[in-house]
């Protein structure tokens, strides 16, 4: 589903965010990539969406190698990928329904079809009731089930977390976490970044643990990046 | 998928109403600046127009005097006129006969007529009125022409105000340098304004961009929006523009006509021709374009956040 073959990302001239990293996750999984501040935790996910390029190796996305994409091509990547920020990254003026319209519209569905999605959308996250509300209203665990509903409304192959549970308490982050559990059972590849050990350990998926922009550890999985690796 | 893609230009629509709407401060305050901008552009443009149509007044009053020799007849005469209408700065030819030269002295004497009377024969020669195009440019080749002339056969001598034209010349260049070059700095900076005012236009929404970027928006729908605003910020800051120009000839253009009548062309203070205005609305749609497209450079790259 997801290949990076020995990518190396650099920013300006600092010590390299990624440094020869290969991964490989499959269609299906749940992945947790973890590690400490500064590790290359979001450079990774961000090579996936196509918001960084990387300086050498391959980037390969559902058999597409999007290294060599060119960028009037990249959307058509980001379709295939919902994308969860930390920051929600909500628009604050538009209501939460409009924000999740967003999605179906610019994907081209009409809009009977986008409304539908929409609505099917935020009742998977809970937020049915809430739909007219604007983010500001919204208290920060809404707003992140809201980010999710977005991220979910085209029912993409791959789901990305970057922190998805960065600004919230224990509680409402386990709430997230059992959201997207239950987004992976329907069948969506999640790759979710944390550094949430507690999350991590309920979630018991496979753990990739970056350091310094290197993978130190790879356990919980098939064994397919250690084979990569080996 | 032609479906799918009017369905994005209905949504591309439907945002540009929201732009308009939800941002309406920047919105007015990009037109105002524009607005402005061009407005000055248009004053040069009218003081350039009207420093033309004066010059041109006062090239058409350049006239060549051909005198003839004496004794030519009808069929020499035809071969003068005929060799000077072929000329191209030539507009008209007129010929004055020996006795309308006299009667139009007379004229001119008045009172003092009588002084004519003792004499026995007419002194004056026959000659041809030669009025030039209403070409500035033009006067610079009239010393040439003056001297080709002066050479045919059957030319006695020409007149032309020698030292009325030289220094028309140089005036005339000095306008000319001096127009292009304060209005290129003019157009530069309407330029520098424009695209400087959309730019930040574009950079208050820089959010609603990156969500759409993540929502997996084509370049393309991206960019209509902001397109199509530039588009319309453009004409309606000319349109603005033309009107603040309309409306200060109206309020200004009389007195002008009294003070600097004497200077202004036949047809008083001018506007600009509807080419001109058409021109300037074309300019603030392309700009609007341009400053679009520049502003969203950064937002369309490949690694761009």
């Amino acid at each position: 589903m997801i290949q990076l073959y020995h990518v190396t990302k650099r920013y300006g001239r600092s010590a390299p965010a990624l440094n020869d990293v290969t991964v490989q996750i499959e269609r299906g999984e749940f992945v947790c990539v973890t590690g400490p501040s500064g590790a290359g935790k979001t450079t990774l996910l961000k090579l996936i969406v196509c918001e960084e390029r990387a300086d050498q190796g391959q980037v390969v996305v559902m058999g597409r190698n999007i290294s060599r994409l060119p960028a009037r091509k990249i959307h058509t990547v980001r379709r295939m990928i919902g994308m969860v920020y930390q920051d929600f990254k909500l628009l604050p003026t538009r209501s939460l329904f409009d924000n999740i319209l967003l999605a179906p519209r610019v994907a081209g569905h009409s809009i009977s079809e986008a409304n539908q999605r929409a609505i099917f959308s935020l009742r998977m996250v809970g937020l049915e009731k809430k739909r007219a509300a604007f983010p500001r209203e919204l208290s920060a665990g809404e707003q992140q089930r809201a980010c999710i509903a977005r991220a979910l409304v085209n029912e993409p192959p791959v789901l990305l977390a970057d922190e998805p549970t960065g600004n919230l308490d224990e509680e409402l982050a386990w709430d997230i976490g059992e959201l997207l559990r239950g987004i992976h059972v329907r069948g969506t590849t999640i790759v979710l970044a944390t550094h949430n050990r507690a999350l991590i350990a309920r979630l018991g998926c496979r753990v990739i643990t970056l350091r310094d922009g290197a993978v130190v550890k790879d356990e919980g999985g098939g064994g397919e990046t250690a084979s990569l690796l080996s | 998928m032609k479906g799918a893609a009017v369905r994005r230009l209905l949504f591309c629509l439907e945002e540009l109403v929201r732009h308009l709407r939800e941002h309406r401060s920047v919105v007015v305050l990009a037109v105002s600046t524009i607005t402005v901008a061009f407005f000055v552009l248009g004053l040069f443009l009218l003081v350039w127009v009207n420093i033309r149509e004066m010059t041109q007044a006062v090239s058409d009053e350049a006239r060549v005097q051909v005198f003839l020799k004496a004794g030519l007849d009808q069929v020499q005469r035809d071969a003068v006129r005929s060799q000077l209408e072929r000329e191209p700065a030539v507009e008209s030819v007129v010929y004055v006969s020996e006795d309308e030269a006299l009667n139009r002295f007379k004229a001119r004497l008045k009172d003092q007529a009588a002084l004519l009377e003792g004499l026995g024969t007419n002194p004056l020669p026959a000659s041809f009125e030669v009025r030039l195009r209403q070409d500035p440019a033009l006067l610079g080749g009239l010393s040439a022409l003056a001297e080709r002339v002066q050479a045919w056969s059957g030319v006695e001598t020409v007149r032309y105000g020698r030292e009325w034209v030289d220094r028309f010349r140089v005036f005339w260049s000095f306008v000319k340098v001096l127009g292009v070059g304060i209005g290129g700095l003019v157009a530069i900076a309407v330029v520098a304004i424009m695209t400087n005012t959309i730019r930040f236009m574009i950079g208050a929404r820089s959010v609603d961009i990156t969500v759409l970027r993540i929502v997996g928006a084509s370049p393309g729908v991206i960019a209509l929006p902001y397109v199509l605003e530039g588009v319309m910020l453009g004409i309606v800051s000319v349109g603005c523009a033309i009107g603040l120009l309309a409306a200060v000839v109206m309020q200004f253009g009389p007195t002008l006509e009294v003070v600097g009548g004497f200077l202004l062309g036949r047809g008083g203070l001018q506007f600009l021709s509807v080419t001109q205005l058409l021109l300037m609305l074309a300019a603030g749609a392309v700009l609007g374009v341009v400053g679009s497209l520049i502003a969203l450079q950064r937002y369309l790259r490949w690694a761009a956040g």
